[in-house]
């Protein structure tokens, strides 16, 4: 077969990556059949349950019969893990070895829990730096990492400040003769690196910057600021740490520091390796930064959790757009690996492949939850492949080995932008299959119509919207047409609070996905730039950027388009079917009460949020998220069917994990609500 | 002499006082020869300190509560704030806020919470606290301008 005929390879860009691909697969002979999924021996590991972020348990003690029988084992809360308590719940636990672990409050504070009782074993606090002040998403640790080294446990956490810590998991204490040393007040002399000189080192920017390092403060602003929304991963004893930079619909000014990802010793904290999200000359894929852009554009920061193939020695890292949202007229190209999913090799942190899912992505479409790696078998042959869902609605698969699309990926033309000096892709990458799992786009077909006069009312508002397909682009405030802005469906589909989940056994995947659209206002950004805010970087202020979120909104206070609002997706990857779908809860009672709607049957329409999902060999387990009702479902693994129902003590909020203690199966929610900040559930079978 | 509809009700604590206040002050200002009703109402801005800390403070932690999954303060302060919301009322912005948000179930806060949040926003934006909560009544919320400076 030719290379330029392989899927995925139709641009002249993309020929590379698969030729590279195709050398990874020539030299790595013998790993046939990799495992992938499932969390032996009633452990959870990973956040995601395994390397593979399937979420899947193999336990299988909880059962449809025996489902609304599970009570509360314990509550832990989370007050007092910061300043102020934390009103969401982000991290999911790992348990490993008889103890759970997992971060909490705004400093990401470490902490041990009894799986028996929910007791508090231990705690590590980091002590407090300038680079908390300007950090932008403190409260966004997702939970830890964990190896055995040399028979120990040991437990690795970024911090918001951009620090690696690494504990030893039975006492909490900084692992001996690790890392490097920290000259700040209360740092532990330690079991700790500072991440940013060796984030910086090399980087022109910060090579021409006169001044000296500031532990302190971090880089000056003029350069950028980063920190961190995700444990790291540690994969043959290397760990892989990502990064995180400000949300780019709240940055005005175009240089900010390049996430670039970064491996270390496990048994040692030493740095491996650097791998530059930003390609610097003779590097792949410099071209594809214009007007120097490179030198000074900031963030494709992998935000979101990385996955792994152990046996394979390889990472997926999904990765967000460069610096600002909605304009990317100062960085025109289409920006690798911005928007990707990169396969790096663990022990040297080269490339093995790559694909980029959006080309000079200004919509947010950042890659938001973990690859999840599987094993299915398509048309008759086994293929190990990793699945990107997408803010978009789609599921991208890949051979996990080379990056070929398991079914063909095709560049299809969009709209193009007005807005003066924005160049956006002619085309986007659009997989013909699985099919999309949310809506694409939106048109007067897809709005209300519960009633006439409720349809009629819709069409009138987005009258006043610039509407369109997928990929719509911004206009901008005051544009001629009198628009009030554009809009832009789906907007995040499948995302973060919601990750997807998979079972290895079947090779079905269930996306979370939610309805919903964008509108962003944008206006230059010289009318919002704010200098003396800590948080602001860069220096330079862009043509444009973003003002708010807009008001697009439904008639009476109803959702403008169509039900169900929110659902999860069951996808067989053997054969990229979809095999059913279901709404997220039930139809809520400001809908089902509304008095537009007395006297009219409407369908379940389900919540307007994320559900959260796991699986164990019996169940598909599912809470209906911070906007669903406190409830946590059973559904039929093949059909979706509500099998079973108990009460949560708050609604369910980005993920949950499940594990076997002493013999009982458990499975713990993160929760939280009103009067309970971001807490821990944790439920188990009567005795 | 000038009445300013917000200073006149300053100690009064309820709604209904509130927006009873109001038009009294209204009526004041034509009477007085100092303007219409219109204009009255219109100078009462969020200059004239339409909340207390306590509620501002309420509203704080029901921001955390709510809203902080999906938002920071960044969005909603300094220019940001000013370009998108000078020249409206506080009703609305409460309207805005009680009809799309949270984005997972619109209008399951309660007003007061609602008002609060409110509340935040203007503490946040330095505008000055005063001795009367903010209330939740669309009528006198929309009678409150968000204005530039307190010059206008």
């Amino acid at each position: 077969m030719r290379l330029s005929t392989l899927p995925g390879c139709r641009r002249g860009r993309l020929a590379s990556l698969c030729v590279l691909g195709a050398f990874v697969c020539a030299v790595v002979p013998g790993i046939a059949g990799a495992q992938s999924g499932g969390t032996p021996d009633g452990e959870w590991r990973y956040i995601g349950g395994d390397a593979s972020h399937t979420r899947y348990s193999a336990l299988d003690q909880v059962t449809a019969d025996n489902f609304e029988d599970l009570d509360v084992a314990w509550l832990w809360r989370g007050d007092n893990y910061g300043p102020g308590a934390l009103g969401v719940s982000r991290s999911t636990p790992i348990y490993a070895d008889g103890v759970l672990y997992t971060v909490a409050g705004e400093r990401r504070t470490v902490v041990a829990i009894d799986p028996s009782t929910g007791e508090t074993l231990w705690t590590y606090r980091e002590p407090h730096t300038t680079r908390v002040d300007r950090g932008m998403r403190n409260g966004y640790g997702k939970g830890v990492a964990y190896a055995e080294i040399d028979g120990r446990g040991v437990l690795y956490i970024i911090s918001p400040a951009f620090f690696l810590h690494a504990l030893d998991a039975k006492t909490g204490r900084p692992l001996d003769d690790w890392g490097t040393m920290v000259s700040l007040p209360g740092f532990p002399q330690t079991g700790v690196v500072d991440l940013l000189p060796d984030l910086v080192n090399g980087w022109g920017p910060w090579q021409s910057w006169d001044g000296a390092y500031d532990a302190d403060f971090g880089i000056p602003r003029e350069l950028g600021h980063i920190t961190s929304s995700s444990p790291p991963i540690v994969v043959n004893g290397v760990v892989v740490v990502g990064n995180s930079a400000e949300q780019g619909y709240n940055q005005t000014r175009i240089e900010n520091v390049p996430g670039d990802i970064m491996g270390y010793d496990a048994r040692t904290g030493e740095h491996k390796w650097k791998f530059h999200v930003i390609p610097r000359p003779g590097e792949f894929g410099h071209d594809t930064w214009e007007n120097d852009a490179w030198e000074w554009t900031g963030d494709v920061s992998s935000w979101a959790p990385i996955s792994a193939d152990p046996a394979r020695g390889l990472v997926y890292i999904p990765t967000n757009p460069p610096t600002i949202d909605f304009f990317g007229g100062f960085r025109p190209g289409d920006g690798l690996f911005g928007t990707s999913v990169i396969a790096l090799d663990v022990e040297t942190g080269g490339r093995a492949w790559h694909f980029q899912t959006v080309h000079h992505d200004i919509w947010n479409f950042d890659n938001p939850t973990a690859p999840v790696v599987m094993n299915v078998t398509v048309d008759g042959q086994p293929r190990d492949i990793v699945v990107q869902t997408t803010k978009q609605g789609w599921a991208y698969t890949f051979d996990r080995v080379t990056g070929e699309p398991i079914w063909p990926i095709e560049e299809r033309p969009v709209p193009q932008s007005e807005v003066p000096g924005e160049r956006l892709s002619p085309t986007q990458p659009i997989p013909t299959r699985p099919a999309a799992f949310e809506m694409q786009g939106i048109t007067e077909d897809d709005l209300i119509d519960f009633t006439p006069e409720l349809r009629a009312e819709a069409v009138e508002i987005v009258q006043n919207y610039r509407i369109g397909p997928i990929f719509n682009p911004p206009i901008e405030r005051g544009h001629p047409s009198g628009l009030r802005s554009f809009v832009s469906c789906p907007s995040g589909a499948s995302n973060i609070f919601g990750p997807t989940s998979a079972d290895p056994e079947t090779g079905i995947l269930y996306v979370s996905t939610l309805r919903g659209c964008r509108s962003e206002n944008i206006v230059p950004g010289a009318a919002i730039d704010e200098p003396d805010d800590i948080k602001t970087t860069g220096r330079t202020i862009s043509d444009f950027a973003v003002l708010n979120r807009g008001n697009f909104r439904g008639p009476q206070g109803l959702p403008i388009f169509k039900p169900p609002y929110s659902r999860i997706v069951a996808i067989d990857m053997n054969t990229g079917e979809h095999l059913w779908q279901t709404p997220n809860g039930d139809t809520p009672d400001r809908i089902r009460n509304h008095p537009a709607l007395r006297q009219i049957e409407i369908p379940n329409t389900g919540r307007t949020s994320h559900p959260i999902t796991m699986v164990t060999k019996t169940l598909v387990v599912t809470a209906e998220g911070t906007g669903g009702s406190p409830r946590l479902h059973a559904l039929d693994k093949q059909t979706g069917e509500r099998l079973g129902t108990v009460e949560l003590p708050a609604s369910g909020q980005y993920g949950m994990m499940g594990f076997q203690h002493e013999g009982r199966q458990y499975i713990v929610v993160q929760v939280a609500g009103r009067d309970l900040p971001g807490s821990l559930a944790a439920f188990r079978l009567p005795e | 002499m000038t009445i300013t509809g917000w200073q006149y009700v300053a100690r009064d604590m309820g709604a209904e006082r509130l927006f009873r206040g109001i038009v009294l002050a209204a009526i004041a200002s034509v009477v007085l020869g100092v303007g219409s009703a219109r204009t009255a109402a219109a100078q009462t801005s969020v200059w004239d300190g339409v909340f207390t800390l306590a509620q501002a403070a309420r509203g704080e932690q029901t921001f955390e509560r709510a809203c902080t999954a999906c938002h920071d303060t960044g969005e909603f302060s300094g220019a940001r704030f000013r370009l998108s919301w000078v020249g409206q009322s506080a009703g609305d912005l409460f309207d805005t806020i009680s009809t799309l948000m949270p984005e997972g179930d619109p209008g399951s806060l309660s007003p007061g919470e609602y008002a609060a949040l409110v509340a935040f926003l203007f503490r946040l934006n330095g505008y000055p606290s005063g001795e009367v909560s903010l209330p939740a009544d669309p009528r006198v919320l929309g009678m409150v301008q968000i204005k530039e400076s307190n010059q206008q």
